[in-house]
């Protein structure tokens, strides 16, 4: 049986599927990743990987509904591993691969580029998609920090 | 109005009639919210003087995720569709690492004045 890693933190929260609450994610993750002493780069990694999967739940998943939520959780391991999950319960990625192919977009004219699921894999050590047709897409990203005592610029 | 986030930080503009080069100042956070208004401006000031050379200053800029990469990208369509040029000038650190990911300097120049890349290098060495 495999063990439940421990956790040192947790946090769970939910919001709104509007585009002003982009910003809000990304200051909630820096405001739980800062304790830990990050990179000036691994905080700007993640708050960029944070901000596309919620930009994606809110206007891919919820197509613009405003009355969408969307939920954020943020965990921290010993090893200095954190995870963030975004999910949505909007209409669902019918071809996965598809849609993390870069430039992929399935609206042009939204002049967005179809980035999103390149930049959070690349600014992060892992990124897995889970996505029902019709009942939304979970997206989880896992980055290690680097020990504080080693070389990076860090924020005091 | 019902605005939760302030940040209607639109371009600042700057045009030089000589050389009919056009300077936006960007600034505050560009995500997918506050790239609209900043696009709309943009263009705005583009159809009105038609630049031979359209700068997008992004020194100023603290944060861009790939909605910067889809304005910049929109920007060069629109200056390069009547033989106008668009640089991309004094992305910082984070910004130029974004660039690349999206192979954007293939296509669009980007400038980085000494100044900043000292200031950089400065800052390197005495971070932490």
């Amino acid at each position: 049986m495999r063990t439940r890693e421990q956790t040192v933190n947790e946090v769970k929260m939910s919001f709104s599927a509007i585009p002003e609450n982009e910003g809000f994610a990304r200051y909630a993750v820096t405001a739980l990743l800062m304790p830990l002493d990050p990179t000036v780069e691994e905080l700007s990694d993640m708050r960029t990987a944070v901000s596309e999967a919620v930009t994606n739940a809110i206007i891919h998943g919820y197509r613009g509904r405003k009355d969408g939520e969307v939920y954020m959780s943020v965990k921290t391991f010993p090893d200095r591993k954190i995870t963030v999950r975004v999910r949505d319960e909007g209409c669902g990625i019918s071809d996965i691969e598809k849609a993390m192919e870069p430039l992929y977009t399935t609206d042009p004219s939204g002049e967005r580029g179809g980035m999103g699921f390149a930049v959070m894999k690349s600014f992060t050590d892992r990124l897995t998609v889970r996505s029902a047709e019709g009942k939304g897409t979970t997206v989880t990203m896992t980055k290690k920090l680097s020990d504080p005592d080693q070389d990076g610029e860090r924020k005091v | 109005m019902n605005r939760i986030r302030e940040t209607e930080d639109l371009p600042v503009f700057d045009w030089d009639e000589k050389t009919k080069t056009a300077v936006f100042t960007v600034s505050g956070e560009l995500d997918h919210y506050a790239a609209r208004g900043v696009r709309e401006e943009i263009d705005r000031m583009i159809s009105r003087y038609r630049p031979r050379t359209a700068v997008l200053d992004l020194h100023a800029v603290s944060f861009m995720d790939s909605a910067g990469i889809g304005l910049i990208l929109g920007r060069y369509d629109r200056v390069s569709g009547y033989g106008g040029t668009l640089t991309v000038r004094n992305p910082t650190r984070e910004i130029l690492k974004m660039l690349n990911l999206a192979g954007m300097e293939r296509i669009i120049r980007i400038e980085i004045n000494e100044e900043r890349k000292n200031d950089d290098e400065n800052k390197g060495a005495n971070g932490k």
